[in-house]
Protein backbone atom coordinates (compact mmCIF):
# COMPACT_ATOMS: atom_id res chain seq x y z
CA UNK A 1 0.00 0.00 0.00
CA UNK A 2 2.78 2.21 1.02
CA UNK A 3 4.28 2.91 -2.67
CA UNK A 4 0.46 2.76 -3.94
CA UNK A 5 -0.17 5.59 -1.96
CA UNK A 6 3.55 7.96 -2.26
CA UNK A 7 2.76 7.39 -5.80
CA UNK A 8 -0.28 10.00 -5.01
CA UNK A 9 1.58 11.84 -2.84
CA UNK A 10 1.22 14.63 -5.61
CA UNK A 11 -1.41 17.16 -6.19
CA UNK A 12 -1.05 16.54 -9.99
CA UNK A 13 -1.02 13.00 -9.76
CA UNK A 14 -4.49 12.90 -8.04
CA UNK A 15 -5.88 15.07 -10.43
CA UNK A 16 -4.85 13.13 -13.46
CA UNK A 17 -6.34 10.33 -11.72
CA UNK A 18 -9.64 12.44 -11.19
CA UNK A 19 -9.55 13.43 -14.94
CA UNK A 20 -9.13 9.57 -16.06
CA UNK A 21 -12.11 8.51 -13.99
CA UNK A 22 -14.05 10.42 -16.66
CA UNK A 23 -12.37 8.34 -19.86
CA UNK A 24 -9.40 7.26 -20.96
CA UNK A 25 -7.48 10.22 -22.23
CA UNK A 26 -3.64 10.13 -24.45
CA UNK A 27 -1.21 12.00 -22.85
CA UNK A 28 -1.24 15.45 -24.69
CA UNK A 29 -5.03 15.88 -23.78
CA UNK A 30 -3.83 15.14 -20.09
CA UNK A 31 -1.14 17.55 -20.13
CA UNK A 32 -3.25 20.13 -21.47
CA UNK A 33 -6.22 19.71 -19.09
CA UNK A 34 -3.73 19.86 -16.32
CA UNK A 35 -1.70 22.91 -17.69
CA UNK A 36 1.40 20.98 -17.63
CA UNK A 37 4.09 20.58 -20.51
CA UNK A 38 4.21 17.37 -21.50
CA UNK A 39 6.90 15.54 -20.74
CA UNK A 40 5.96 16.34 -17.01
CA UNK A 41 2.89 14.82 -17.33
CA UNK A 42 4.38 11.87 -18.45
CA UNK A 43 7.06 11.32 -15.65
CA UNK A 44 3.60 11.29 -13.24
CA UNK A 45 2.43 9.06 -15.81
CA UNK A 46 5.05 6.86 -15.46
CA UNK A 47 5.12 6.89 -11.46
CA UNK A 48 1.09 6.43 -11.56
CA UNK A 49 2.02 3.46 -13.84
CA UNK A 50 4.41 2.32 -11.80
CA UNK A 51 2.39 2.01 -9.19
CA UNK A 52 -0.61 -0.02 -10.64
CA UNK A 53 -3.00 3.12 -10.64
CA UNK A 54 -3.18 3.79 -14.69
CA UNK A 55 -2.52 1.59 -17.70
CA UNK A 56 -2.26 1.95 -21.02
CA UNK A 57 -3.48 1.15 -24.49
CA UNK A 58 -2.05 1.41 -27.70
CA UNK A 59 -4.16 2.64 -30.99
CA UNK A 60 -3.20 3.79 -33.61
CA UNK A 61 -0.20 6.15 -33.02
CA UNK A 62 -1.58 7.39 -29.55
CA UNK A 63 -0.96 5.97 -26.00
CA UNK A 64 -4.39 5.69 -24.65
CA UNK A 65 -3.71 5.84 -20.57
CA UNK A 66 -6.88 4.92 -18.18
CA UNK A 67 -7.28 4.24 -14.35
CA UNK A 68 -7.01 0.77 -12.87
CA UNK A 69 -8.78 0.65 -9.87
CA UNK A 70 -7.31 -2.29 -8.10
CA UNK A 71 -4.86 -0.29 -5.51
CA UNK A 72 -7.96 2.11 -4.85
CA UNK A 73 -10.22 -1.08 -3.88
CA UNK A 74 -7.50 -2.49 -1.78
CA UNK A 75 -7.52 0.64 0.51
CA UNK A 76 -11.17 0.97 0.62
CA UNK A 77 -11.70 -3.10 1.76
CA UNK A 78 -9.32 -1.88 4.33
CA UNK A 79 -10.43 0.68 5.91
CA UNK A 80 -14.32 -1.01 5.41
CA UNK A 81 -14.14 -3.10 8.64
CA UNK A 82 -13.25 -0.21 10.92
CA UNK A 83 -16.27 2.36 9.47
CA UNK A 84 -18.75 -0.91 9.79
CA UNK A 85 -17.88 -1.94 13.17
CA UNK A 86 -18.36 1.87 14.24
CA UNK A 87 -21.41 2.22 12.79
CA UNK A 88 -22.48 -1.03 14.07
CA UNK A 89 -21.48 0.63 17.57
CA UNK A 90 -23.37 3.83 16.64
CA UNK A 91 -26.84 1.62 15.81
CA UNK A 92 -26.31 -0.37 19.11
CA UNK A 93 -26.18 2.94 20.76
CA UNK A 94 -29.18 4.63 19.04
CA UNK A 95 -30.96 1.33 19.82
CA UNK A 96 -30.34 1.36 23.44
CA UNK A 97 -31.35 5.31 23.41
CA UNK A 98 -34.91 4.77 22.24
CA UNK A 99 -35.39 2.05 25.04
CA UNK A 100 -33.39 3.91 27.86
CA UNK A 101 -35.82 6.48 30.65
CA UNK A 102 -35.05 9.78 30.11
CA UNK B 1 -25.00 10.86 -1.49
CA UNK B 2 -26.37 7.25 -0.40
CA UNK B 3 -27.43 6.51 3.07
CA UNK B 4 -25.22 3.70 3.88
CA UNK B 5 -21.85 5.74 2.64
CA UNK B 6 -23.21 8.21 5.08
CA UNK B 7 -23.81 5.53 7.46
CA UNK B 8 -20.15 4.76 7.37
CA UNK B 9 -18.71 7.06 8.20
CA UNK B 10 -16.55 9.80 6.22
CA UNK B 11 -12.82 9.21 5.31
CA UNK B 12 -10.14 12.23 6.29
CA UNK B 13 -6.54 12.57 7.40
CA UNK B 14 -5.71 14.45 10.44
CA UNK B 15 -2.21 14.85 11.81
CA UNK B 16 -1.12 12.05 9.68
CA UNK B 17 -3.83 9.81 10.82
CA UNK B 18 -6.75 8.57 9.25
CA UNK B 19 -10.07 10.45 10.87
CA UNK B 20 -13.60 8.65 10.62
CA UNK B 21 -16.39 10.84 11.16
CA UNK B 22 -20.03 10.37 12.24
CA UNK B 23 -22.99 12.13 12.14
CA UNK B 24 -26.17 11.28 13.58
CA UNK B 25 -29.54 12.78 14.50
CA UNK B 26 -30.90 11.40 17.63
CA UNK B 27 -33.96 11.96 18.99
CA UNK B 28 -32.72 12.47 23.03
CA UNK B 29 -31.68 15.44 24.62
CA UNK B 30 -27.76 16.66 24.85
CA UNK B 31 -27.74 14.77 28.51
CA UNK B 32 -29.41 11.65 28.25
CA UNK B 33 -26.97 11.02 24.94
CA UNK B 34 -24.14 12.07 27.32
CA UNK B 35 -25.13 9.38 30.10
CA UNK B 36 -25.05 7.03 27.73
CA UNK B 37 -21.41 7.59 26.48
CA UNK B 38 -20.42 8.04 29.87
CA UNK B 39 -21.71 5.86 32.35
CA UNK B 40 -21.10 2.00 32.69
CA UNK B 41 -24.51 0.83 33.08
CA UNK B 42 -25.29 2.70 29.62
CA UNK B 43 -21.95 1.92 27.72
CA UNK B 44 -22.72 -2.03 28.28
CA UNK B 45 -25.14 -1.87 25.69
CA UNK B 46 -23.09 -0.65 22.93
CA UNK B 47 -19.02 -0.34 23.49
CA UNK B 48 -17.44 -3.60 24.03
CA UNK B 49 -15.63 -2.43 26.93
CA UNK B 50 -16.19 0.07 30.53
CA UNK B 51 -14.97 2.82 30.74
CA UNK B 52 -13.03 2.92 34.66
CA UNK B 53 -11.55 5.89 35.55
CA UNK B 54 -12.38 9.55 37.49
CA UNK B 55 -14.48 11.78 35.06
CA UNK B 56 -12.00 14.12 34.73
CA UNK B 57 -10.50 15.52 31.75
CA UNK B 58 -6.57 14.01 32.04
CA UNK B 59 -8.08 11.30 34.24
CA UNK B 60 -6.25 7.93 33.13
CA UNK B 61 -8.68 4.95 32.34
CA UNK B 62 -8.58 1.40 32.36
CA UNK B 63 -10.54 -0.31 29.21
CA UNK B 64 -11.69 -3.68 30.42
CA UNK B 65 -13.38 -5.62 28.02
CA UNK B 66 -17.21 -7.20 29.32
CA UNK B 67 -16.65 -10.29 31.22
CA UNK B 68 -19.72 -11.42 28.40
CA UNK B 69 -17.72 -10.89 26.00
CA UNK B 70 -14.62 -11.97 27.11
CA UNK B 71 -16.38 -15.53 27.37
CA UNK B 72 -17.85 -15.24 24.37
CA UNK B 73 -14.69 -14.00 21.93
CA UNK B 74 -12.22 -15.42 24.25
CA UNK B 75 -10.80 -11.78 24.22
CA UNK B 76 -7.62 -11.11 26.11
CA UNK B 77 -8.99 -10.46 29.75
CA UNK B 78 -6.54 -7.52 30.65
CA UNK B 79 -7.33 -4.00 30.06
CA UNK B 80 -6.01 -1.64 27.83
CA UNK B 81 -5.57 1.47 28.81
CA UNK B 82 -6.40 5.24 28.33
CA UNK B 83 -7.28 8.68 29.32
CA UNK B 84 -10.03 11.69 29.49
CA UNK B 85 -8.73 14.77 27.53
CA UNK B 86 -11.64 16.46 27.23
CA UNK B 87 -14.78 15.91 29.47
CA UNK B 88 -17.10 18.85 29.04
CA UNK B 89 -20.50 17.97 29.75
CA UNK B 90 -23.02 17.35 28.09
CA UNK B 91 -21.34 18.91 25.27
CA UNK B 92 -17.74 17.08 24.48
CA UNK B 93 -15.84 14.01 25.38
CA UNK B 94 -13.00 12.91 24.36
CA UNK B 95 -10.47 9.92 25.23
CA UNK B 96 -7.76 7.65 24.44
CA UNK B 97 -8.51 4.17 23.75
CA UNK B 98 -4.81 2.79 23.40
CA UNK B 99 -3.44 4.79 20.40
CA UNK B 100 -7.05 5.82 18.96
CA UNK B 101 -8.29 8.94 20.12
CA UNK B 102 -12.42 9.27 19.84
CA UNK B 103 -14.48 12.41 20.05
CA UNK B 104 -17.98 12.87 20.82
CA UNK B 105 -19.50 15.92 20.47
CA UNK B 106 -23.06 16.70 21.18
CA UNK B 107 -25.01 19.55 19.94
CA UNK B 108 -28.58 20.44 20.95
CA UNK B 109 -30.83 20.68 17.43
CA UNK B 110 -34.38 20.44 16.84
CA UNK B 111 -35.98 16.94 17.53
CA UNK B 112 -33.26 16.37 20.34
CA UNK B 113 -29.14 16.37 19.39
CA UNK B 114 -26.64 16.21 16.54
CA UNK B 115 -23.93 14.11 17.02
CA UNK B 116 -20.66 14.35 15.83
CA UNK B 117 -18.02 11.05 16.41
CA UNK B 118 -14.74 11.60 15.63
CA UNK B 119 -11.85 9.03 15.68
CA UNK B 120 -8.56 9.04 14.43
CA UNK B 121 -7.37 5.19 14.09
CA UNK B 122 -3.69 4.26 15.63
CA UNK B 123 -1.36 4.63 12.87
CA UNK B 124 1.21 1.80 11.96
CA UNK B 125 3.21 2.71 9.00
CA UNK B 126 6.50 1.53 10.92
CA UNK B 127 8.15 4.61 8.97
CA UNK B 128 6.92 8.25 10.49
CA UNK B 129 8.63 9.96 7.41
CA UNK B 130 6.19 8.25 4.74
CA UNK B 131 3.26 7.95 7.08
CA UNK B 132 1.89 11.84 6.87
CA UNK B 133 2.46 11.12 3.32
CA UNK B 134 0.55 8.02 2.80
CA UNK B 135 -2.58 9.21 4.99
CA UNK B 136 -2.42 12.25 3.16
CA UNK B 137 -2.98 10.79 0.11
CA UNK B 138 -5.59 7.74 1.97
CA UNK B 139 -8.17 10.80 2.33
CA UNK B 140 -8.02 12.35 -1.36
CA UNK B 141 -8.26 8.56 -2.93
CA UNK B 142 -11.41 7.65 -0.85
CA UNK B 143 -12.93 10.93 -1.63
CA UNK B 144 -12.27 9.90 -5.57
CA UNK B 145 -14.05 6.90 -5.09
CA UNK B 146 -16.86 8.72 -2.81
CA UNK B 147 -17.45 11.01 -5.14
CA UNK B 148 -18.33 7.84 -7.69
CA UNK B 149 -18.09 9.73 -11.00
CA UNK B 150 -16.44 6.28 -12.67
CA UNK B 151 -18.10 5.87 -16.44
CA UNK B 152 -19.40 2.56 -17.27
CA UNK B 153 -17.42 3.00 -20.99
CA UNK B 154 -14.69 2.30 -18.69
CA UNK B 155 -15.62 -1.67 -19.22
CA UNK B 156 -13.24 -3.14 -16.44
CA UNK B 157 -14.23 -5.81 -13.71
CA UNK B 158 -12.92 -3.38 -10.94
CA UNK B 159 -15.49 -0.87 -12.69
CA UNK B 160 -18.41 -3.07 -11.50
CA UNK B 161 -17.54 -3.80 -7.52
CA UNK B 162 -16.85 -0.26 -7.62
CA UNK B 163 -20.43 0.47 -8.52
CA UNK B 164 -22.08 -1.79 -6.62
CA UNK B 165 -20.01 -0.32 -3.17
CA UNK B 166 -20.45 3.40 -4.27
CA UNK B 167 -23.79 3.01 -6.23
CA UNK B 168 -22.36 5.28 -8.83
CA UNK B 169 -25.24 7.76 -10.29
CA UNK B 170 -26.73 7.43 -6.95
Amino acid sequence: MTPTLAALAEPKRLKILELLQQGERPVGVLARELRLAQPSTSKHLKALERAGLVRVRREAQRRWYGLRLEPLLELDAWLEPYRRLWAARLDALEAHLDRMED
Amino acid sequence: MNDENERLGSVGVEGGRTRLRYRRKLAHPPEKVFRALTESQHLRHWLPCDLVGERRAGAPLALPFWPELIEKYGLEPAPLRGEIRVWEPPRVFEWTWDTDRLRWELEPCEGGTLLTFTTWLANDEPNPKTAAGYHACLANLIELLDRGRVETRLADADVKELEVRYGAGA
